[in-house]
């Protein structure tokens, strides 16, 4: 059982301190606001225990799961959509798998497949770096888990 | 890897993100049920420490989960919320302050973890009192001015119990008094306040949620939502017959609950803890297109509430828990759609242009899962007045093998006309007419009225 922080145990405690605690310790909500208001500093050191958890080492043991995920692009036609999406899943090592393009009412739109098994950064951030490429472009650029359209779509 | 042919069209696809991104697609709620059966005790101060740790222990990190959900799965989950074991069976020894000392506990909880709601401060009293029972009921006007977050609900009925009148008759009494209490804010604690009959036991929806005596140790509830996606499918099929119409609210009613499916199944893999139930509801908001209301009136009504409402609902409902139930493995709690007043916009408007009347609403809760729910009535109806429509609100779903609740508003000092403002999720409604003729004799008679025939299946 992962220990976890409430504010009562924090709240004794003086602004600014550094605290040491192990990895995958919960914090309550209110402990969080509490750590931001005295500026508390975490560190979280790895645990090993005994009998060392099958959890494997990593940024998020789902992210081995799920794979694959659907990119799509929603916008005016423009020279350059495919090379700006792919250059940033190939800079963050993000195979595409299959790709796939139309027009819907007028507008461009693309989907892609793509496989992050070997993905250098997290789902999240990749969704961000896809969002803000986007934004720049001004088009409609989104990231979601296959899993979503898996599940809605298909039985 | 190899993929032949592409997995999805391009419809699809765009479905998906179309519902997301314009259809207000959102999981309603993630909840915890969480069992507090070990924390009893004789010293309420002892009792309360202990409710509080296995609360903080059990649902610490719900809020952080659902938070990476929503990011991860990019569907929002607009509640994160908590309920528990009946408080009246976990401390059935406290007198009523003590009682509100534990209230406040949950309370506690709840901040400690970040959810807006907890749910549990519940007595199930169908059948006749325990004096914790009492106590519990007597404190609950107290126990919800003195706070925010806890909500209570109390079971006067059941179809094999029948009615406890007399449960009725003192939920009359207890509306009209938590309403005195909070009357600088128009009687907010009653927003925080059902009375049911055949109350479920994993319903994951606030106010009414508790986790019941037959529950595990820990579960997750999921309540679905998704107004805005249906509203659209019949807007966009305004010449179809009603066989197609229901076949297609059908269809994306079991898309919209599968996705209440994948984020119950990743939420409970990843605050490791049981998957309880989906509940296939339609929950309206008070934000715009996130309305029950509009549906009915997109089928064909001029103003929800006229001649035919309840027929369009019956067919709404129907198709819902059609597709709902083909697309998850588990169903539970309320399954059916909400006809709130003030969290629907399109429903307060009904209401403040008199097409909707708290008569039809009652026909209506025939057909739907609730019952009379977030509904404005003026603050000097009598308590025999509300007592009464919980009996009638009880009747159906006694007789109807059914839930049905009843969150009334007796507003301290406003009359038909006003409009009361609650804020938040909990939306602003007109005040709505109540009948004036009396049924005080009637529910002063007390005792308790027989289970139906349909309770004897065996």
């Amino acid at each position: 059982m992962r220990e976890v922080i409430t504010r009562a145990r924090l709240e004794k405690l003086g602004d600014r301190q550094e605290l040491t605690f192990p990895e995958g310790t919960i914090f309550t909500q209110a402990a969080r606001e509490l750590i931001r208001e005295k500026g508390i500093k975490i560190n979280l050191v790895p645990q090993k225990s005994a009998d060392e958890e099958k959890e494997p080492r990593g940024p998020n043991p789902e992210e081995k799961e799920i794979n694959r995920a659907i990119v799509t692009v929603i916008g005016h036609d423009k020279v350059g959509i495919i090379a700006a999406v792919s250059s940033i899943l190939a800079g963050v090592n993000v195979n595409i798998l299959d790709i796939t393009q139309t027009v819907l009412q007028g507008f461009f739109a693309m989907i892609m497949i793509v496989d992050l098994s070997k993905c250098k950064v997290d789902f999240l951030t990749l969704k961000k770096m896809l969002e803000e490429k986007g934004e720049e472009l001004e088009l409609r650029i989104t990231l979601q888990h296959e899993d979503v359209f898996r599940f809605m779509h298909r039985i | 890897m190899f993929l032949l042919p592409f997995p999805y069209s391009p419809q699809e696809v765009f479905e998906t993100i179309k519902m997301v991104e314009l259809e207000n697609l959102d999981i309603r709620t993630i909840t915890l049920g969480i069992s507090l059966r070990d924390c009893g005790g004789s010293d309420v101060k002892v009792v309360g420490a202990k409710i509080f740790d296995k609360i903080v222990r059990c649902a610490a990190n719900l809020v952080e989960v659902g938070e990476e959900l929503e990011r991860y799965y990019g569907i929002p989950i607009i509640n994160k919320r908590v309920s528990v074991t009946p408080l009246s069976l976990v401390a059935e020894g406290c007198s009523e302050e003590e009682f509100c000392y534990l209230a406040e506990v949950l309370e506690k909880a709840a901040q400690e973890i970040g959810v807006n709601f907890i749910g549990g401060y519940a007595a199930l009293v169908h059948k006749g009192f325990t004096t914790g029972d009492l106590n519990l009921i007597n404190s609950i006007p107290q126990a919800l001015a003195a706070t925010e977050r806890v909500c209570a609900a109390v079971n006067v009925g059941t179809t094999r119990a029948g009615i406890n009148m007399d449960a009725v008759l003192l939920m009359g009494k207890i509306i009209k008094k938590a309403a005195e209490l909070s009357a600088e804010r128009s009687g907010i604690s009653c927003a925080k306040l059902v009375v049911f009959c055949n109350a479920p036991e994993d319903n994951p929806f606030m106010a009414g949620a508790f986790h019941g005596v037959g529950e595990p140790e820990c579960a997750l509830n999921v309540g679905v939502s998704g107004p805005g996606v249906i509203l659209s499918v019949v807007r966009n099929n305004p010449g179809v017959d009603l066989g197609t119409l229901a076949t297609l609210i059908k269809q994306t009613a079991f898309k919209v609950t599968r996705m209440g499916e994948l984020i119950g199944r990743a939420a409970s893999k990843r605050l490791g803890v049981p998957f309880g139930v989906v509940d296939l509801s339609l929950a309206p908001t008070p934000a715009v297109g996130d309305s029950v209301a509009e549906i009915l009136e997109a089928m064909g009504l001029e103003r929800c509430g006229a001649p035919g409402s309840t027929a369009a609902l019956a067919i709404l409902n129907d198709a819902v828990k059609k597709g709902g139930a083909m697309a998850s493995s588990y169903v539970g709690g309320l399954s059916g759609a909400f006809i709130p007043v003030s969290e629907d916009a399109g429903m307060a408007r009904a209401a403040a242009e008199g097409a909707l009347t708290i008569e039809k609403l009652e026909a209506m809760t025939c057909v739907c899962s609730v019952g009379l729910d977030m509904i404005v009535i003026p603050g000097d109806t009598p308590e025999e007045t509300i007592a009464a429509i919980i009996a009638d609100e009880a009747a159906i779903g006694m007789i109807n093998n059914k839930t049905t609740g009843v969150r009334i508003i007796p507003a301290p000092g406003k009359k038909p006309g006003d409009y009361v403002e609650f804020g938040g999720l909990l939306g602003k409604a007109p005040v709505m007419p109540v009948n004036r003729y009396s049924a005080a004799a009637f529910v002063q008679r007390g005792g308790r009225i027989p289970a139906p025939l349909q309770a004897l299946t065996n």
